[in-house]
């Protein structure tokens, strides 16, 4: 069984992403399934970022640490990652690095630089990058020297190019020479490099000849490696696509007409991603079916976050299926609009991708900050619906049944997903985004309203006929409100409209299956219930294995329906739990909350990780380890 | 173009310790040439060189510090030994290695 | 004249003080739309919050009403996703000019085809009287404790120069005059502004309709402040300047710049995305018996990759 973890890490803007990428394509090539994060700071170029990956046969759930091996493309990397590596792997790196002092190293956090000092002084080495990996070295990872600067000067030779297009293959350099010495062999690396740069044949030229120098060369000084057997998903059409990714295309799927946002991370490469597929031809049969040939998405940045959720709501009016995305900061200035979106009841889909706040925080880390924010967002008891995604496959399909809930519905929904996800790549199959099991279900949007139309006709489930602006004469308002939606305050109609918009919660829980509620997997009768929503879903499904080798049968209650909360199901499966521990990524306990809320339950123990970093399979073991000696909380803290 | 290399060790007359050098902001091995348009190693050298100075009143880029400097900062670097220039050169594509970050 | 102003009056109680500007822009309104023969339920009226945005139930159309500041936001979505319908802000100064501020400049960047309606009275009624934006300084009306202190923004100057291609100066109690500026407004392609200047006789005890009957005037016939060329706009700017920016003894009425050289941004989302007017977001279909009309692995083929 191959389990493969890698970190590429080097200045932002240095080429890391297309190292990361042509990693990741290497390796799905290779027949492997793959999860990769990217971890980054705030900053457009200079500061250190990573990307984190891993390739197993099957889909990894989890990133973990320590890694097989290291890129690192400069001395920050090395003196940051170099407890990460695990004996017995490796770290390329560039030995023109090795004198760089800690101290000198201006982008490098000053905590992180006390930490480094103090724990390579507490084994008698110099801080610097040579500290570091003599450090690495003790431990029984092998070092692997790239003369940078010579085997340039040979791309240049042999490539018979200027400098200036050498210089874009610093990366392809090692991170070839890394791949090779896992066992990749060359022609996939060869291939990744043509399809990340397709289109651009002399880059591709270049970064080929840079890929063969360094294979080259490693082969010479540390012999033929090991071959990495081929994984099992080999002559597949696959895909290959971040979450920001998939929400984009589950929204195109799901047939939005108008996306409203403002730059915000980690939602503008969901938007930028839609943009750049805003405007899709139909072929000819399927043009003849809808009427016309060219799909077309209005697609608005607009001047703040107040703007986008109120033109979102105005093109969902008229009839678009309507949207915007955004994070933490940007929903605080969205909630008078969610509440008006209940109140007039509008179907609109909200994506929030949490990030790590409160305030500004930490905007390109990750957290599962939001979840109370989300529920309780908008003045006034106004109820929505909340669905967290918990992979990249759900995050797609989530996006689609948004939009039908919103329709269904009218109602607001809020879908939940945070910035490890955003911007983790996954493998996925064709199977895996299967259309068949795609429905669009607009509800009861009417064509023809006719004469005498009730916008807010008082109904059974109290869901009223929905016409778009523009079809019929009404009135829509976030005053309350007659079913005319004219203007009221008469107490008898105000709480008719109250109970109407309650009831329409209700159905939701009765319309929504059950995998759309909360999903228990593994066995019902284990010792340990483990309680979590959104990412850490993979995470704890392969932590749940690795207990399982340490004698713990832990099973695992994903939420994903947040509001309105399906407390009937979750009391239910909770009731034969014989210990309950929450898993989240945010300081007061906020699933734990909603569950003692909505159901009774008192969790035996909460594990919680609040720096910014994903929360790894490891952590999740150690923690529920802990939580089983008796912890009441337990904070992991791993990453870098 | 005289690209002699000689012997041993660095040559103190090469493209990195040129006024005309803009190194690149990651990897210093390499750098633009401001006279002739083209990327260098920090050890070509050719008839244009000029030695580097900080006596004029402009920015400066730091490489050890990645950091733009004034004049005065710029000649407090260099005096403890930090890899000063007149400009780093940026590559052309980088906004392709970025991502969304606030 | 195909249909009678009556058409449009929805039946409902208008709320408004007696004495009350907006009457007359609401009659304004009623008249104009009558005149431009739009079907009720092709004419969207977006209103804000403060007595103007109760314009929303007083004209029957199929009309939304906003949150406070939020209407030409609301109004640009619903504009984009059905570009066919006609669509009017009715917004008060403190809407559209203080809490919306923002999104009062936006519009006039996008130049979407939208009419603003600014009622404009200087104050805030509803909540008692408070200064609004256009309430010039040192002004002390009886529900100020003291006198304002804040400098007052210049509608017409703040809409040139954010972009709107039609601005426009009306009075309320002018109701044909300010008539035919709603139609020319409405008419016209992209983001046009009319600031409609009204006393509100229960909270400005100052800027009374003797206040503005002794400076309003309406620009001649020898004012030309239309836009037909980029040399028109060097020619004619200084004059137009002038007009922008005069307010104080002299108040001038009428079309102050009409820019007829812009495209509007329904007009540049079609130049980018042809056939976006004929299948607007609004209207078209997104699926065919029920089942989604793009494959996920046809379209976005840049994120696919074959093993």
């Amino acid at each position: 069984m191959t389990d493969l973890n890698i970190i590429i890490g080097g200045p932002q803007g240095g080429g890391i992403e297309s190292a990361g990428q042509i990693a990741v394509k290497s390796l799905v090539l290779k027949g492997y399934n793959i999860l990769g994060s990217r971890e980054y700071h705030s900053n457009i170029m200079g500061a250190h970022s990573y990307y984190h990956l891993r390739a197993k046969e099957d889909k990894p759930g989890s990133l973990t640490l320590p890694v097989d091996a290291l890129l690192a493309l400069d001395a920050e990397t090395v003196l940051t990652h170099y407890r990460e590596v695990r004996p017995g792997g490796i770290v390329v790196y560039d030995p023109a690095v090795k004198a760089t002092r800690v101290d000198s190293i201006q982008p490098m956090a000053p905590p992180l630089k006390e930490r480094v000092k103090k724990d390579l002084e507490s084994r008698g080495l110099p801080t610097t990058a040579e500290g570091a990996l003599k450090a690495m070295e003790s431990e029984g990872v092998k070092l692997v020297g790239l003369p940078l600067k010579a085997m340039l000067r040979k791309v240049s030779e042999e490539a018979k190019a200027p400098i200036a297009s050498v210089s874009k293959t610093v990366n392809t350099l090692g991170l070839s020479a890394m791949l090779y010495m896992l066992g990749v062999e060359p022609g996939y690396i060869e291939k990744a490099i043509s399809l990340q740069f397709a289109g651009k044949e002399k880059v591709i030229r270049m970064n080929v000849a840079a890929a063969r120098i360094a294979v080259e060369y490693v082969r010479e000084v540390y012999g033929e490696p090991e071959v990495l057997p081929d994984g099992p998903h080999k002559g597949k059409v696959r895909m290959v696509a971040s979450g920001n990714d998939l929400v984009a295309m589950g929204k195109i799927v799901a047939g939005v007409g108008f996306l409203s946002y403002y730059p915000i991370t980690p939602s503008s490469d969901e938007a930028l991603y839609l943009e750049r597929h805003k405007y899709v031809k139909l072929d000819d049969g399927m043009a003849e079916k809808v009427g016309y040939d060219r799909l077309s998405v209005v697609a608005v940045q607009m001047e703040d976050e107040l703007a986008s959720i109120n033109a979102a709501i105005g093109a969902a009016l008229a009839g678009a299926r309507s949207s915007t995305t955004t994070s933490g900061p940007g929903y605080s200035l969205m909630n008078e609009g969610i509440s008006l979106a209940v109140e007039a009841e509008v179907p609109i889909v909200v994506t929030l991708w949490m990030r790590a706040g409160p305030s500004t925080g930490m905007p390109t880390r990750t957290g599962q900050q939001d979840l109370l924010h989300s529920i309780f967002s908008g003045h006034g008891d106004a109820p929505k619906i909340v669905i967290a995604s918990g992979d990249h496959v759900e995050a797609f399909y989530d996006a689609i049944k948004a939009f039908n809930w919103a329709e269904i519905f009218q109602s607001p929904v809020i879908h939940l997903l945070d910035k490890y996800l955003a911007s983790a790549m996954a493998s996925l199959d064709r199977e895996e985004l299967d259309l068949s099991k795609v429905v669009i279900d607009r509800g009861k949007l009417v064509d023809n309203p006719g004469e005498g139309y009730l916008r807010y006709k008082i109904t059974e489930d109290g869901i009223s006929p929905r016409a778009r602006i523009g079809d019929a004469v009404m009135y829509m308002t976030g005053l309350e409100h007659t079913e005319d939606g004219k203007a009221t305050e008469d107490p008898v109609a105000r709480e008719q409209m109250m109970f109407k918009r309650e009831r329409k919660m209700r159905k939701v829980l009765e319309v929504l299956p059950e995998e759309d509620k909360a999903v228990l997997y593994g066995d019902p009768d284990a010792d340990v219930t483990l309680v979590s929503f959104g990412s850490t879903k993979g995470v704890i499904l392969d932590a749940m294995k690795m207990l399982e080798g340490k004698g713990v049968k832990a099973n695992f209650l994903q939420i994903r329906l947040l509001s309105p909360f399906p407390e009937d199901l979750v009391a239910d499966i909770l009731s034969s739990a014989k210990k309950v521990i929450t898993v989240e990524l945010n300081l007061m306990g906020q699933l734990a909350f909603l569950l003692r809320a909505h159901t009774g339950v008192k969790p035996d123990s909460q594990v919680i990780k609040v720096n910014g970093r994903p929360i790894y399979d490891y952590e999740v073991v150690e923690g529920v380890l802990k939580a089983l000696d008796g912890a009441g909380r337990v904070v992991v803290s791993g990453g870098s | 173009m005289n690209n002699r290399r000689s012997g041993n060790g660095r040559r103190e007359v090469a493209c990195h310790s040129c006024a005309h050098w803009r190194p690149h902001i990651f990897y210093p091995i390499l750098g633009l040439c401001s006279v002739r348009g083209v990327l260098t190693f920090e050890d070509d050298w050719c008839e244009h060189y000029k030695p580097l100075s900080y006596g004029e009143d402009r920015f400066y880029w730091c490489v050890t510090c990645r950091m733009r400097l004034t004049a005065v900062e710029a000649r407090e670097h260099a005096s403890r030994g930090h890899k000063v220039y007149l400009s780093g050169y940026i590559d052309p594509d980088v906004r392709e290695e970025i991502y969304d970050a606030f | 004249m195909a249909r009678s102003w009556l058409e449009y009056k929805a039946p409902a109680w208008v709320q408004w003080c007696p004495g009350c500007g907006d009457f007359g822009i609401l009659n304004a309104i009623y008249r104009a739309v009558a005149e431009l023969d739009i079907p009720p339920e092709r004419l969207v009226v977006v209103g804000g919050i403060g007595c103007s945005g109760r314009t929303t139930f007083y004209v029957k159309g199929s009309n939304a009403h906003a949150l406070h500041g939020r209407a030409i936001p609301m109004a640009t979505g619903i504009k984009l996703a059905r570009p066919e319908l006609t669509v009017i802000v009715a917004g008060g100064d403190g809407d559209l000019l203080g809490i919306g501020g923002g999104h009062f400049v936006a519009l006039g960047r996008r130049n979407v085809d939208i009419t603003v309606i600014l009622f404009d009275n200087a104050v805030y009624g509803l909540t008692k009287g408070q200064a609004a934006p256009t309430l010039p300084a040192w002004i002390k009306t009886k529900a100020l404790t003291s006198p304002n202190i804040h400098d007052n923004v210049n509608p017409v100057l703040l809409a040139f120069s954010a972009g709107y291609t039609f601005v426009a100066r009306g009075y309320a109690y002018h109701t044909s005059q300010l008539k035919e500026l709603i139609k020319t407004a409405v008419r016209h392609k992209g983001a046009s502004f009319i600031d409609v200047l009204q006393p509100c006789p229960t909270y400005n005890n100052v800027m009374t309709n003797k206040w503005y009957e002794e400076r309003i005037y309406y620009v001649g016939e020898d004012y030309d402040p239309i836009i037909r060329t980029r040399e028109d706009f060097k020619e004619k700017l200084p004059a137009i300047m002038e007009k922008l920016l005069e307010f104080g003894d002299r108040i001038p009425l009428g079309i102050l710049y009409w820019d007829q050289t812009k495209d509007s941004f329904e007009e540049r989302l079609e130049k980018i995305m042809p056939g976006y007017m004929q299948a607007p977001p609004g209207t078209r279909r997104i699926s065919v018996d029920g089942r989604p009309i793009v494959d996920p692995f046809e379209v976005f083929k840049d994120r696919v990759i074959v093993t």
